[in-house]
Parts: C-alpha cells; sequence; structure tokens
C-alpha cells in the first residue's frame, strides 16, 4: 500500500471528533468571501465565449433567412422574422415540419431504454467492481474499453454485427445457440431502434461504472460497517446508505444522460446513414440532415432552438425532483 | 511532503510541455500565400509557388497516386502542389466553408452533381476565358459538360476530370449455366426481369455455393438515386420537369419505373439483405460470389486483376461479364453518368498557377494515365474513347456513357437528391416486408411525399 | 437430501468466489465486441465482407497497411495532445467551480449552476456555424488564427466538457464531509490552501474520474473538429473516417486502427490507476 496522504495528526484527531451520521451542523458566517467568484471564474469565461456567444448568434441565424443562396453573408443574410419558427411547427409543406413529431417519439423512446439500460447495468457493475478481488486494477481498466474505442469504429462494429445475413448477432442466435429459429432484421424496419439502443448502453456503462465507483469509494467504510454490526444484511444496506449517499451522482448522470441521449447523432448516423429511416430517427439526425445536408441552416437553427426549449421542459422537471441534491452541504 | 512537491513538478512540467507543443504545433502549414497577385494577362508562372489542390480518396492510394501524377507537372513548371485528401463524408462541409471564408485551397475536386451547389455559393471562379484553352465544350460530351454549368447562368464553373456510369454486371458463368444468351439477356427491362426469373429459378447454387439474382443498396447508400433513377427514364420520366421548376417524380411514368424495382424485391429476386448495406458494401458482395447480377461503376474493372484485392471469390473474378443498361419500354436506354470536376476558388492568390494544374490535368495523356489508375473514364472525348476501345468490358461502359444522362444543374439538386433517396429507401424497404405494407397506393403516397418535399426546396430560391 | 452446512467463513468464501466469478463474466460480456473487433482486424476485407471469420489464420495485412492509407500518426498526435491538454483544465476549472457551489452560498451561485445545466442544452447544430463564424472574425478583425489550429480546438474542448464535469466535481465534493477542511482552517490554513492541500487530494478518485471523462469525449468528438479544421489539427476521429470512402472502403484497417487508437489509452489509463487506489487509500486511513 502506498503512504496515506493525510498528515497523520489530523487524521488522529478528526477520528477522536468522528460520530457516523451527524446532523447538520449551525452554518458558520462567512465573511462575504470573494472566494468563490475567482473558483468559478475560469469557468464562466471559457462558457461566455464558447457556449454562450455562439448559442446568441444561433438564434439570431434562427431569425434571417439563411440557405444555401445567402450562406456566404453569413450574419449579413436577411431577416426573416418567426417565419422560420413558423414554417416548422405549422407549415405542412416545409421539409422540416414533416417527420418532427416522428423524430421526437423515436427520441423518447431511444432515451428512456438508453438512461434506464445505462444508469442501472453501471450500478450493478459498479458494485460488483467495488468488491476487493484479485486483478482488480485489470478489471477495472478493461472495463473502460468500450468507451476508448472511437465511437465510429463501434458504430461500423455493430453495423457489422447486426447484419442479418452475415453477422455475429444472428449467428450467434440462430446458428449457435439456436434461441430464435428465424434471422431478425436489425438494420432495417422497427427493430432498428434497439440496433441502436444496445450498442448506445454498451457504450454508456464504463462512465456509469466509473463514476459510481469513485462515489463508491468515497463513502466513509464506517457507515457501512456500523450498519453491518447493526444485523442490516447486504440490500438494506444498499438501499438505505449506498443509495441515498450515491443520490447526488446519480442526479447528474440522470440530468445530463438524458440531455446526451436526446442529442444523440453519431451511433445512428454512423450506422444508417443521415437518413436511418422512420423507426430510428432521431430528433438530432433529423435536424442535421434537413438543415445541413439539405443547406436549410436557418430553419435547422430553428429547430434547434425549439429542441432546446424542450429540453428545457426536462430540466425543469429533474430541477423539482431533485432540487435537494443541489443544496450546499 | 517533498514527494508530493516533485510529483507536482513533474506534473506542472509534463503540461507546460503539452501545452508549447500544442502551441508549437499551429505554424506548420507552408501557406505561402503571400506571393504576388497574378496578373490578368500574363501566363508566365512564378516558380516556387505552392498550389493547394485538395481531392477525395480516388481509389486505394489517393494521396501517392495523386503526387504521382503531378510530379511531372512540378518539374515542368516548377510550382509545387500539396495534395491534401479530404474525405467524402465531410467534403461538401470543408469546400462550402473554404469557399465562404476565404480560407482554403487553390484548386478542388467536386462531385459532378455538386458543382451546381458550389457555384451558387459565390465563392469559384468563372472559367469562361480560360476553358477555350483546352477546347471548351466541344472537347466533352453533352452530359459530361452540363456538369460545368449553373442553371440561368452563364458560367463555367468547373473543368470535367473524369467520368464514371453505371452499367450492369453479370456472372457469365452463372448465364451459362442457366441457358442464357449474354447478347440478349439484358436488352430491355423485360429481358432483364425475365433473366432474374430463369436465374432464380435454375441457379440457386453455383460451385456448392448459395447465390441471389440481383441486390442493390439501399438508402444508406449514397448512389441509390444513381441505381433507380435510369429505370424511372427508361420509363419517359423524369425527376424534375425541364425547366427545373417542379418535380415530377411522382408522375405515372416516374411510378413504373420505381415501382418495376421494387417489384424485383417483391418477386424474390433480389437478396433482401442488400438494403442493410451501402454501394460498396454490395459490390463486395457481388465480389464475393453473392450476386448473379448487380449494378455498378467502372472503377471495378481494375480490381479484378488486383490480387491485393481480397473481396473477389476465384470463381466471380473469373467470370465478370459488363452488359449496357436495358431499354425501357420505347426503345430508348438511359443511365447514370457522373464523376468527379476540379474547381478554381476565387480567393486563390494564385490564379495562374492553379489554371496550368488544371490544364495539365486536362491533357489526353495523363487524363488517360489517372483515369487508368483509378478504373474511372476520362472526361474528355478522345481519351475517353480510347479507353473505351481497349476491352469488351469497356466497350460496354463507354456505349453507356453515350447513353448517359445527369441531373439538373440547380443548386438544390443534394437537397433534393437526397428527399428521393429517402423515399425510394422506403418504398425497397416496404417491398422487403420491413415498414410499411407494400401496396401501390403505398409507392404512390412516398412518390408524392418526394415529390412534396422537393418543391419545397426548390421554393428556396426565391 | 440434507442441506450441507456450511461454516459462515465458507459461505462467505463461497459468495466471494461465485461474484469473482460473475465479475470476470461481465468483464467478458462487455468485451465480446472489442474482441470481435480484434478479430475482424485480423481478417482480410473478403472474409469481413463475407461474414465468414477464419480465427484459426488470422492475417496482420490491415495493421500493416492502415498507416499507408493515412496519416496515423499526425492524427493520433494531434488526438494525444489536444485531449489532454484540454481533459486537464477543463477537471481544473471544473474542480475550482465545483467546490465553489458545494460548498459556498454566494450570490449567483443558483444562476451559474443553471447556466452550466444550460450551456449542455445547447444542441451542437445550433452554435457550430456561429463558432465557425467566430473564428473567422477572430482572424480579420484580431488576427488571431485558432482556425485549424491545436490551440483553437483545446479551447473548444475545454469550454465543453467544463460544465458537467462541474457537476460531477460537485457532486463528489458533497461526498466529503466538511470537518477536515474546518480543522484544517482552525489550525490557520485560508480555505483556498485547505482546499488544495485537504480536500483535492480526498477527492483524487473524482477528479481522476472527471479527467477520463473529458478526455475520452474529446477523443471521441467529431462534429466540431471536422468544421473546425482543414489539416494541421485534425485528430483521430476525422483521420480514421478516410478508410471508407465512396469508391473504396477498407473495413480491415478501420478494424485495426480502432484497435490500435485503443491500446495507448489502455496502457495510459492502467498506469493511471495508481492515483485511484492513492485516493482510496486515503479514505481508507482517514476513517
Amino acid at each position: 500500500m502506498s503512504t496515506p496522504t493525510l498528515q497523520p495528526d489530523v487524521s488522529a484527531e478528526v477520528t477522536q471528533r468522528r460520530v457516523p451520521r451527524e446532523p447538520r451542523r449551525p452554518r458558520r458566517r462567512h465573511r462575504k468571501s470573494r472566494l468563490p467568484y475567482a473558483l468559478i471564474a475560469p469557468a464562466l469565461v471559457f462558457m461566455v465565449f464558447v457556449h454562450g456567444l455562439p448559442a446568441i448568434g444561433g438564434f439570431v441565424l434562427s431569425l434571417k433567412k439563411f440557405n444555401l443562396f445567402t450562406f456566404r453573408q453569413l450574419f449579413g443574410a436577411p431577416w426573416n422574422g418567426l417565419e422560420n419558427y413558423r414554417s416548422i411547427l405549422l407549415d405542412s409543406d416545409n421539409p422540416l415540419h414533416n417527420g418532427f413529431w416522428g423524430a421526437v417519439s423515436n427520441t423518447a423512446v431511444y432515451t428512456f431504454w438508453t438512461v434506464a439500460g445505462t444508469l442501472v447495468l453501471g450500478m450493478a457493475i459498479a458494485l460488483l467492481l467495488h468488491r476487493k478481488m484479485r486483478g482488480q486494477r485489470i478489471v477495472r481498466t478493461l472495463i473502460l474499453v468500450p468507451w476508448i474505442v472511437p465511437s465510429y469504429v463501434v458504430a461500423v462494429l455493430w453495423s457489422f454485427m447486426w447484419q442479418s445475413d452475415v453477422g455475429i448477432v444472428n449467428k450467434f442466435l440462430v446458428d449457435y445457440t439456436h434461441l430464435l429459429g428465424h434471422r431478425p432484421v436489425w438494420l432495417l424496419g422497427p427493430n432498428t431502434m434497439w440496433a441502436i439502443v444496445i450498442p448506445s448502453i454498451w457504450r454508456g456503462i464504463p462512465l456509469a461504472v466509473l463514476i459510481f465507483l469513485a462515489g463508491l469509494a468515497a463513502q466513509p467504510q464506517e457507515l457501512h460497517e456500523a450498519a453491518a454490526i447493526d444485523g442490516a444484511g447486504p440490500w438494506r444496506r444498499f438501499r438505505h446508505i449506498t443509495l441515498p449517499l450515491l443520490r447526488p451522482l446519480i442526479a447528474v448522470q440522470l440530468l445530463f444522460g438524458v440531455i446526451y441521449a436526446a442529442y444523440q447523432f453519431a451511433i445512428p448516423t454512423v450506422m444508417f446513414g443521415s437518413n436511418p429511416g422512420p423507426d430510428a430517427d432521431l430528433m438530432m439526425t433529423f435536424i442535421v440532415r434537413q438543415s445541413f445536408s439539405n443547406s436549410l441552416y436557418g430553419l435547422g437553427a430553428a429547430a434547434s432552438t425549439l429542441l432546446m426549449l424542450v429540453m428545457l421542459v426536462w430540466v425543469a422537471v429533474w430541477y423539482r425532483a431533485f432540487r435537494r441534491d443541489l443544496e450546499v452541504t | 511532503m517533498r514527494r508530493k512537491l516533485a510529483t507536482a513538478s513533474w506534473l506542472v512540467a509534463a503540461v507546460l510541455a503539452l501545452v508549447v507543443a500544442a502551441c508549437g504545433g499551429s505554424d506548420n502549414k507552408s501557406n505561402t500565400s503571400t506571393a504576388a497577385k497574378s496578373a490578368t494577362n500574363a501566363t508566365a508562372l512564378k516558380k516556387g509557388t505552392t498550389v493547394n489542390f485538395w481531392i477525395m480518396p480516388n481509389g486505394p492510394q489517393p494521396q501517392q497516386d495523386m503526387e504521382k501524377t503531378v510530379a511531372a507537372f512540378e518539374q515542368q513548371t516548377g510550382v509545387k502542389v500539396n495534395v491534401e485528401v479530404v474525405g467524402w463524408d465531410v467534403q461538401l462541409d470543408r469546400i462550402k466553408n473554404a469557399a465562404v471564408s476565404g480560407q482554403g485551397p487553390d484548386v478542388t475536386q467536386a462531385g459532378t452533381t455538386q458543382v451546381p451547389f458550389f457555384a451558387a455559393l459565390g465563392g469559384f471562379e468563372n472559367l469562361n476565358d480560360r476553358i477555350s484553352q483546352i477546347g471548351g465544350k466541344g472537347a466533352y460530351a453533352p452530359g459530361v459538360w452540363q456538369t460545368t454549368q449553373l442553371q440561368g447562368q452563364d458560367g463555367t464553373y468547373a473543368v470535367p476530370w473524369f467520368t464514371e456510369a453505371r452499367a450492369i454486371y453479370y456472372r457469365k458463368d452463372v448465364l451459362e449455366k442457366a441457358g442464357i444468351d449474354p447478347a440478349t439477356a439484358f436488352t430491355d427491362v423485360n429481358a432483364f426481369q425475365q433473366t432474374l426469373q430463369t436465374i432464380k429459378e435454375k441457379v440457386p447454387t453455383i460451385g456448392g455455393k448459395p447465390i441471389s439474382p440481383f441486390g442493390m443498396p439501399g438508402k444508406k447508400a449514397f448512389d441509390l438515386v444513381h441505381h433507380v433513377m435510369p429505370f424511372v427514364w427508361d420509363n419517359g420520366g423524369a425527376e424534375l420537369n425541364d425547366d427545373a421548376s417542379k418535380s415530377t417524380i411522382n408522375s405515372t411514368q416516374a411510378e413504373q419505373g420505381v415501382d418495376f424495382v421494387a417489384q424485383l424485391v417483391k418477386k424474390g429476386l433480389f437478396d433482401k439483405s442488400m438494403l442493410e448495406r451501402d454501394g460498396t458494401q454490395v459490390e463486395n458482395q457481388f465480389k464475393g460470389g453473392r450476386l448473379a447480377v448487380w449494378i455498378g461503376g467502372p472503377w471495378v474493372l481494375s480490381t479484378i486483376d488486383r490480387t491485393d484485392d481480397k473481396n473477389w471469390v476465384a470463381a466471380a473474378r473469373k467470370n465478370v461479364g459488363v452488359a449496357p443498361m436495358p431499354a425501357g419500354p420505347d426503345g430508348k436506354a438511359f443511365t447514370f453518368v457522373g464523376g468527379s470536376n476540379l474547381m478554381m476558388f476565387k480567393s486563390s492568390q494564385h490564379k495562374n498557377e492553379a489554371w496550368a494544374l488544371m490544364k495539365y490535368l486536362s491533357g489526353d495523356t495523363v487524363q488517360k494515365d489517372y483515369a487508368n489508375l483509378l478504373s474511372f473514364f476520362p472526361a474528355r472525348l478522345k481519351p475517353q474513347e480510347e479507353v473505351g476501345n481497349s476491352d469488351d468490358n469497356h466497350k460496354a461502359f463507354y456505349s453507356a456513357i453515350k447513353q448517359g444522362r445527369t441531373y439538373a444543374p440547380i443548386a438544390q439538386w443534394g437537397p433534393i437528391e437526397n428527399a428521393y433517396k429517402g423515399r425510394f429507401g422506403n418504398i425497397l424497404d416496404s417491398a422487403a416486408g420491413q415498414g410499411k405494407p407494400f401496396s401501390e397506393g403505398e409507392v404512390k403516397s412516398e412518390l408524392n411525399a418526394a415529390a412534396k418535399e422537393a418543391d419545397a426546396l426548390l421554393q428556396q430560391g426565391s | 437430501m440434507t442441506a450441507i452446512a456450511l461454516s459462515p467463513r465458507a459461505r462467505k468464501r463461497l459468495i466471494a468466489r461465485g461474484l469473482d466469478a460473475l465479475t470476470w463474466l461481465v468483464l467478458v460480456v462487455m468485451l465480446a465486441p472489442v474482441f470481435w473487433l480484434v478479430a475482424s482486424s485480423l481478417q482480410n476485407d473478403g472474409q469481413l465482407a463475407r461474414g465468414s471469420y477464419d480465427l484459426l489464420h488470422p492475417t496482420f495485412q490491415a495493421f500493416k497497411d492502415m498507416w499507408k492509407t493515412i496519416d496515423f500518426e499526425r492524427y493520433f498526435v494531434n488526438s494525444a495532445i489536444i485531449c489532454t491538454v484540454a481533459a486537464l483544465l477543463a477537471t481544473a476549472f471544473a474542480s475550482t467551480a465545483g467546490y465553489a457551489l458545494a460548498r459556498f452560498r454566494f450570490r449567483g451561485a443558483r444562476p451559474f449552476g443553471l447556466a452550466v445545466i444550460g450551456t449542455q442544452l445547447i444542441p451542437g447544430s445550433m452554435f457550430l456555424l456561429p463558432t465557425f463564424i467566430g473564428f473567422l472574425w477572430l482572424k480579420q478583425h484580431v488576427g488571431v488564427q485558432l482556425y485549424d489550429t491545436r490551440v483553437g480546438m483545446i479551447i473548444v474542448y475545454t469550454a465543453f466538457f467544463t460544465p458537467v464535469a462541474i457537476y460531477f466535481m460537485r457532486s463528489f465534493f458533497q461526498g466529503i464531509p466538511r470537518d477536515l477542511e474546518e480543522a484544517a482552517q482552525v489550525d490557520g490554513c485560508t480555505p483556498f490552501t485547505a482546499f488544495v492541500r485537504i480536500v483535492l487530494p480526498n477527492a483524487a478518485p473524482g477528479l481522476m474520474a472527471t479527467f477520463v471523462y473529458a478526455f475520452l469525449f474529446a477523443w471521441d468528438e467529431l462534429l466540431f473538429v471536422a468544421s473546425l479544421t482543414e489539416h494541421n489539427a485534425e485528430t483521430l476521429p476525422l483521420g480514421i473516417r478516410l478508410f471508407i470512402g465512396n469508391y473504396s472502403q477498407y473495413y480491415g484497417q478501420l478494424m485495426a486502427a480502432g484497435v490500435v487508437s485503443t491500446i495507448p489509452v489502455v496502457i495510459a489509463f492502467f498506469a493511471a490507476q495508481r492515483w485511484l487506489v492513492r485516493g482510496i487509500t486515503a479514505g481508507a486511513v482517514k476513517g
């Protein structure tokens, strides 16, 4: 074991003072310190210049007639007011209107299964890896590998694996194990949704495992020990100690997991091309196809803004559910 | 404590080293854009200038092949050519950004159907004044020449570089086993279908391996529309009306053409798993002996003799036959003609040198040599004919080029093609039993939707 | 049949062994597609297309050819530099900001926290073009070249991955009891020193996790690097796509490149596991 990083005296003092499950202490009056502002400053600067300004720029572009004929004028393109928004929402002749709701429903289904699968499996595997065992370092490193392989390669690999005639998945299901009698078609039709959900879960598990592992590692050992001594079995310990302490991490992953899944673009595009078909067309593939491939940039910016508004609803929902976890400890 | 300090200083040193490396890397490009602006009538080339040339992955070794090709040019003129390979998936956005930002190469390759789109962006040089130096319109077949124009404008925005057309590839041994005479197998669409039917009945396997009569890629392929449109054209249909103001893809004739292809799927003459693949993957299935008949381009011919192309199986390699596309009910046969052109950026600081490069690449010998490297056809008439006469398979392609047809040179063609591609893909999927149930009404409604999307895209210009 | 009476210790050992086996099984299932990737890289293109793998006669041709087909070294070096620096910066900024959000009540904390979430809501398709235009503007009016530079990509990636990292770090800090910092401050440390000397070492697992998160997301990012680079600063995700063209495709080499892209990173993370272990050990000693 390597040298502990804490100075021995402090830890001894702390050990003496420590009581399991302390109630919240009265807050010490802080002088109006400028420290927090300094701490957030670097992040804030980057966010303003790379996210904030361009996002405002994107919104401005959504109010302009910005297509392939006006592209070279960039921000000088003619104003269009809210016409872009009207076209998408109300104009049934507009390319970005048709297929919009199909993409929304596909995205909802995809997001639900991907996030649920990733978090549940990620938690389970993290619990497994948290145990002390031989080869722990190897296992913990190798579990990251699905995440390290470039996503383009992953998508191509899975598109090979999903082929209905020669792909390994069907070979496994039908030829080797005889679990199925016929060869399902994964890359066309309704199964295309599963063709993208499963690789997404597979790829998302390593991050969830990593986060949960770090969270588990930081949990005070003595809480578990005390509970075990009191007679609580592993499942009760999990439900009443582990899970609540992990709640902030679950909340974070839920929030960003849903956003990331709803904005998924790479996997369906690489697997299916720019048009994944009516069952796997997600909001981002729809928007990128209609706005970039079809050079309808202004409309695309408007659709992106609308998409953002939809996600704001999600954030509001999440905030109500997890507001507690945002509080200062 | 000291150990922590040591570790921390190593970390800081490592980060500093990385940051220095990061900053250092930015000035790698030797962009000699400080060279003097070219004089209007001076044809003297400045030695030592560098022309930046973007190409797409043409062939297995695109960088090396091109550098070899321009070596003689560099020697003759003293102008250096900086070749850069840009992938097909990013080239549309890259060229567009370069045209608009003014930060780009001097010359770029572009797909024939993309030229109007780029020209409409406004960043490309009109070559009307220079094009006569290489023979002008007369040096090219009409279909090829059309790809340099932009509808409604009087200008030449590109120089044709190399050409490809689609024709029918078939397995000679399969036809023989089925008792079909290749000379009459694919003369018109009915014969085409009958041939496939006969193959299905008489030759389910060959050499002990199963083989399907026909296959075509689905909506994943960039060229799905190029595969389907010839059948539409054969039936007298068209993708747009004559002045490209309205879509006609939902006309009765067009519907017949599309329906013909869908029926091939429905009748089991078409291997459905091919719809999961893109064009090259289906090509590899033909090479691998899974398909008896396939529609493809000339670049496959050069791979027949390349032993390092492991996609071929011996039986397929030895028995490749090529036939022109079938004729429609009124006796006219059409095929899609495509390829790539060269365009010069307005922002180029070395226009004379760039033009010299384009002229060099249009030389008859250079055309022939480069096209042979890739197994495409030269764009210019004379070398095109020479290559066309080289062997039977090339002859079939050459006659295909002569029947060649391309799309209207409008800027919005790319998006319209995308719209058609999606709808064609849906129709084929449904014929294969995936997605909506197949019926005549289904075909009609998809084509109506395609026409509506295309019309909306055409409105953009107004 | 009577139940076999196991001593509690033997029962525990059996369960432990069972769980060990389960862990290895899970690892095998998770890595199965990667095994398939490696197997695919050892086939020739024909075998890949037909799906008839010959596992007994692997060929390394793809690994040899991939270096000739694309300029792999340039992409790899660019990726390594850009992603490492961006991930370091993102982790650093995120830890200070996350700490501020976890420990301090200050005016602007809530708006800042929400703004951080807000940055993640902006679809890439929305601010891609404006960022490109912004780079152009900087070049034309300020003379700063960020387009197609490593520095430009580092700036963009740092900004991308800091926000989520802030939330991660905040959650990690929330899991660390205040006692230690307060004890240190009682001893005379300033809050900032307490942060650096006491809290950060305890948050080592979190720091490591955040760095890995930022690094791997940057390693894989495609949309922005495709638009904001042209040649000099191109990264691996762009380079490996060159194997698949319209007229010729080298899936075998693509798989080989996928394998080669993964190995050094795996080795680096394996070596860096030490930091994770240290953090856990510190926690154990603290208890």
